[in-house]
């Protein structure tokens, strides 16, 4: 009897020490190359950590968000969370998230660029811990540059400054070498909202209106974008396609020129192209500005705050932040200044011809209700491009878009 | 002691129906009252629901987008049950027919086949398909010097590109239908028929026809009721583009309930919906009922 009892206290004793390990619960929606990245991370996380267990689960890309909306009504979310910058307002402002100011490192904080971490505030505070950012980039076939003669006297190819010249190389591209198209780009999100972004941001417009602290529009501004985006195919350089179709040209020297997020760069190196990317062309006399979103780590909140579970998964995420050198693997830009100025970040392959594009990105306005606005966006730059909505019409209609969401 | 004995029975059958009731009344019957009472609200899932009268009735009917989802739907149902009705009919009397005995249960897995995929496998099939640079479809078109078609580009073709997709993919479910619909036909009254000196043509369109009625009903209903609730086609396909030219009803209900927040907003249109599939199956009922008297006299 005294062994028996001996025997369960150590099983007891075994026992704690178990669950003594705090457990964490991360739910991501990465695949493929950007799913491996994450999943080593969190290996190596949980080695070096013996005192909390990182567990990973995987949801569908286009599902979490409605996951997680319903876990935490259900009481029962994950500890982590990945979530896109632009929709921590979303969720924020609706009491969805952990406040992260008292427990986030302050040296943390004060390494990064400053567009992006203003924007994970919402209302003063802080909700999420961005570890990336990923901005919409120009591609360029130096191939094809070169056999249409677009070079310089050192025979290197010529990259297009502003967008004025970006048409001009590749009409003469597209005549020299009889390509079908010689601009892939996505007509849906890439266009409507990406492009739009940009454009209209190196026209000097802004989404952000500081005095209301709401979503703005400049009306000539946009009108001025969708003749702009208008014009990229009245001019017969690009056609409208579908993305799987704008990276497949480009991949396969079927078109000069390509607008993409960065996200592409884990597996364009791979493929053998003569290829560059740098950043967007931009409006004479402006900066490159472009569009950019980020995906950040957000903690749900839970219907019983536990603040050594908050305190450890805010371990890890920090952790993962510091990390993010290796998740630029994924093609993804750092937005710590200490990682975006590391040898282990600019040894990866052409990442020094994009990396300054971080100090030009746009991120969304940190306001309730973008995500309408954005969504609206890729259906009139559709629109414009498809003869059904005049440029002037489709910027009146963004405004009133604008002004019921702002309304609701 | 009889009538405690049906008592009893009564009692047990009660009790036999008592789990499924249970279930029903939890997982159906609460949270079916609980969405019609959110058509009165405005909740955005996280909060508290506040109660706003018939504001959602109100927004619903001065909403465009509401009233161009609800007519896309019912052009998606036009575009897609009488091309499923006849050609599935077609199919099940090929399938069915002496002369090809030998081919018939290639011609019936040949059609049934793609039902047995899921949504996303078709969808993505048909994508590659539809894709203008690289597809078959316009590989076949420009050989034959035709135009090429950005079939899910193109306002005017998407939602028909949408449909043919669709009718492909539901096609053999009212195939099996008809066939066994046809099966119950005896075969008497053929000989009868024929005896009379009655053509194929005539067969078909006195005997086999006007018999087949009660599958006709079922599958023009059923058919109307799924096309009503088309979503992941064009979820996957086209996003609901070009210019929202292919929106449906549930697509709508889903963006603005899950995406935007506005839960009671999307159960307001939700409401409408079901009305609409309620008269559907009304209709069916009556003709299923009336049917079957016929058949009985």
């Amino acid at each position: 009897m005294k062994k028996l009892l001996l025997v369960l206290l150590i099983a007891a004793l075994l026992s704690v020490s178990v669950t003594a390990k705090t457990k964490i619960t991360v739910w991501t929606f990465f695949g493929g190359g950007e799913g491996f990245i994450v999943t080593d991370l969190i290996k190596k996380f949980n080695a070096e950590n013996p005192d909390i267990e990182v567990v990973e689960q995987i949801v569908e890309w286009g599902e979490l968000y409605n996951k997680l909306t319903t876990a935490v009504v259900a009481g029962d979310p994950p500890d982590v969370s990945v979530m896109h910058l632009a929709l921590v307002p979303d969720f924020a402002s609706r009491g969805a998230l952990t406040a992260l100011d008292k427990y986030a490192s302050k040296d943390l904080i004060a390494d990064y660029v400053p567009p992006i971490i203003s924007k994970a505030y919402f209302a003063g505070k802080l909700y999420a811990i961005p570890f990336d950012t990923h901005p919409l980039v120009f591609y360029y076939n130096k191939k094809l540059l070169k056999q249409a003669g677009l070079v310089d006297q050192n025979g290197q190819p010529l990259v297009p400054k502003t967008w004025d010249e970006m048409i001009e190389y590749a009409k003469t591209v597209k005549s020299k070498l009889g390509l079908e198209t010689a601009l892939s780009v996505e007509l849906g999100p890439m266009i409507g909202e990406r492009l739009f972004v940009a454009y209209y941001t190196q026209l000097g417009g802004e989404f952000y209106d500081q005095k209301t602290n709401t979503i703005k529009l400049d009306i000539e501004k946009a009108k001025k974008t969708y003749e702009f985006i208008k014009n990229l195919y009245d001019s017969n350089i690009t056609k409208s396609m579908d993305y799987p179709t704008a990276e497949s040209l480009f991949q396969n020297d079927q078109t000069v020129f390509h607008l993409n997020g960065v996200w592409v760069m884990a597996v364009y190196p791979t493929l053998g192209l003569e290829f560059g990317v740098t950043s967007l062309p931009s409006v004479a006399g402006s900066k490159p500005y472009t569009w950019a979103d980020s995906h950040t780590w957000v903690i749900p909140k839970q219907a019983k705050e536990d603040p050594n579970k908050i305190k450890a998964a805010v371990k890890f995420i920090e952790w993962f932040a510091r990390h993010s050198a290796d998740w630029a693997n994924a093609g993804h830009l750092p937005v710590l200044n200490s990682v975006l100025k590391s040898g282990e970040f600019l040894q990866l392959p052409m990442r020094k011809d994009y990396a300054d594009v971080a100090n030009y990105v746009v991120p969304a306005p940190s306001v309730k209700g973008w995500l309408e606005v954005r969504i609206k966006m890729w259906e009139l730059g559709q629109a414009v491009i498809l003869g059904q909505a005049k440029p002037e019409d489709a910027a009146k209609q963004l405004q009133q878009v604008i002004k019921d969401v702002l309304a609701d | 002691m009889i009538i405690h004995s049906k008592r009893r029975r009564t009692l047990l059958a009660y009790l036999l129906f008592l789990p499924f009731a249970i279930l029903l009344i939890i997982f159906k019957l609460i949270p079916f009252a609980n969405s019609v009472r959110m058509v009165f609200y405005k909740w955005d899932i996280l909060g508290t629901p506040q109660f706003i009268g018939l504001a959602n009735f109100r927004r619903m009917f001065s909403d465009k987008v509401f009233v161009s989802s609800l007519w896309h739907t019912f052009y998606f149902v036009i575009l897609t049950v009488p091309p499923i009705m006849v050609l599935s009919f077609l199919v099940a009397v090929l399938a069915n027919s002496k002369i090809y005995t030998q081919a018939k249960g290639f011609i019936r897995s040949a059609f049934y086949l793609p039902y047995t995929l899921t949504i996303s496998v078709v969808c993505l099939t048909w994508t590659l398909l539809y894709n203008p640079y690289f597809g078959l479809i316009s590989k076949a078109t420009k050989s034959l010097g035709l135009k090429t078609i950005n079939w899910l580009v193109d306002p005017t073709w998407a939602m028909p590109a949408v449909a043919i997709t669709t009718v492909w993919w539901t096609i053999g479910f009212c195939v099996i239908l008809y066939i066994a619909g046809l099966q119950q036909i005896p075969a008497s009254y053929y000989e009868a028929a024929e005896l009379d000196g009655a053509t194929d043509f005539k067969k078909m369109i006195f005997i086999t026809i006007p018999l087949l009625k009660r599958v006709h009903v079922l599958v023009i209903v059923t058919q109307i009721i799924a096309s009503l609730q088309i979503f992941g086609q064009v979820y996957i396909m086209t996003a609901g583009g070009p210019a929202g030219k292919t929106r449906t009803i549930m697509q709508y209900i889903y963006e603005q309930g899950f995406r935007y927040f506005r839960m009671g907003y999307a159960q307001t249109m939700a409401f409408i919906l079901f009305l609409i599939m309620l008269v559907f199956s009304y209709l069916q009922l009556r003709l299923m009922t009336s049917s079957s008297k016929e058949e009985l006299i």
